[in-house]
């Protein structure tokens, strides 16, 4: 079992240092984890950081999205052969240790595809943001017809399969409810678990503006209705 | 000094006029470029001909709007307006869309292309 671990960053490098420290790089029955870091055209240290770890490094010459980082990510997983693959956010939202629990759904063969939901312990995320992530989760059951808690999160796991026949043709913010789209068409078998959210003073500083939920609107809807 | 012409002669429509046959000048010379065929040539100069007559003809609005229901002239030509601006800002957008991902797949295939491994 070869498990990829695909970590989109864009000028993250304040917490991608300790993101790739704390990642797991042995787990019970499982030969190989490997980071696949996308530097989505960071103008920072963050490439320098992720090079000092043994970790496979992508770089995108100029900042495309985080869509366009995952496409990057995955792709590169899928034609290097591994079993499993996983997204994990550069910024140091999501707890390392939780790596384990969220890929048991396809490591037991229950699920294709998981999303680690944040809204099952939602504490310490800020009430906008729920609301924003609600939202989204509504849109995306219309328009793509998967029930998600979580249609947001960037802890995400895949089977060998769904790689294989997802197609991921998304640009911006609009992959995480895009993905799902490929998980209706496919009819892939979907799981969720539980994951902490971290919200820092970094990332709240950092994080999505509010605008940014029309512009994801509208590509989803040119993605399901016009491409 | 006053001339009489034979229909009314507004700021509006000198301006149109001019536009026209600006925008005419371009298809003039796509075609001696050879960009455009003989054919498209006719289109395009039927078409810009079509609408610098139109510009002068009096009470085409009302029946352009009798022609679409829509009561009065002022209202059809906004009607239209309004139809066209969507139109091409839908072209528009598709095509950002479509330079958006070539640009995208470009980068991917660098990114490809130049892999790392520590
Ligand atoms: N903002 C942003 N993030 C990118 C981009 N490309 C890759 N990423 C990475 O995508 C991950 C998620 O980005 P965030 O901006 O934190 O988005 P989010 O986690 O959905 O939003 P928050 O809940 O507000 O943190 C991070 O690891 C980023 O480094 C990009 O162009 N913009
Ligand atoms: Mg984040």
């Amino acid at each position: 079992m070869k498990i990829a671990v695909v970590i989109p960053a864009f000028n993250e490098e304040r917490v991608i240092g300790s993101v790739l420290k704390q990642l797991p790089r042995k787990l019970p029955g499982i030969e190989t984890i490997d980071m696949i870091v996308v530097n989505d055209g960071s103008t920072d240290a963050t490439e320098n950081i992720a090079k000092t770890f043994d970790v496979v490094v992508l770089r995108h010459v100029i900042n495309r999205g985080l869509g366009a980082t995952l496409g990057t990510g995955l792709a590169y997983a899928r034609d290097h052969g591994y079993d499993l693959v996983v997204t994990f956010d550069a910024d140091g939202q999501h707890d390392p240790a939780e790596l384990k629990d969220v890929i048991q759904p396809v490591l037991q063969g229950r699920a294709e595809v998981v999303v680690g939901t944040r809204l099952k312990k939602p504490d310490g995320m800020p009430w906008h943001r729920r609301i924003g992530i609600w939202a989204f989760n509504l849109i995306t059951f219309v328009l793509f017809g998967v029930w998600t808690t979580d249609s947001q999160s960037g802890l995400r796991v895949f089977s060998r399969r769904a790689l294989e026949q997802m197609e991921i043709d998304f640009q911006g913010m609009e992959v995480s409810s895009g993905l799902f789209s490929e998980i209706g068409r496919l009819k892939l078998r979907y799981v969720e678990v539980p994951i902490q959210a971290i919200y820092t003073d970094y990332s709240l500083a950092k994080g999505q503006r509010p605008g940014n939920g029309f512009s994801i609107l509208f590509r989803l809807l040119w993605h399901k209705f016009v491409k | 000094m006053s001339v009489e012409l034979p229909f009314p002669l507004t700021p509006f429509k000198v301006i149109l006029s001019i536009f026209v046959i600006f925008t005419w000048t371009r298809v003039l010379k796509r075609y001696h470029e050879r960009t455009f065929t003989i054919g498209e040539f006719l289109v395009w100069t039927l078409l810009w001909g079509g609408g610098v007559v139109a510009i002068y003809i009096p009470g085409k609005t009302d029946f352009i709007a009798r022609l679409l229901g829509v009561g009065r002239g002022a209202d059809a030509i906004f009607t239209l307006s309004i139809l066209t601006l969507f139109y091409i800002i839908y072209r528009l957008y598709a095509q950002i869309y479509a330079l958006r991902r070539d640009v995208t797949k470009l980068v991917q295939r660098l990114a490809r292309e130049r892999t790392e491994r520590m």
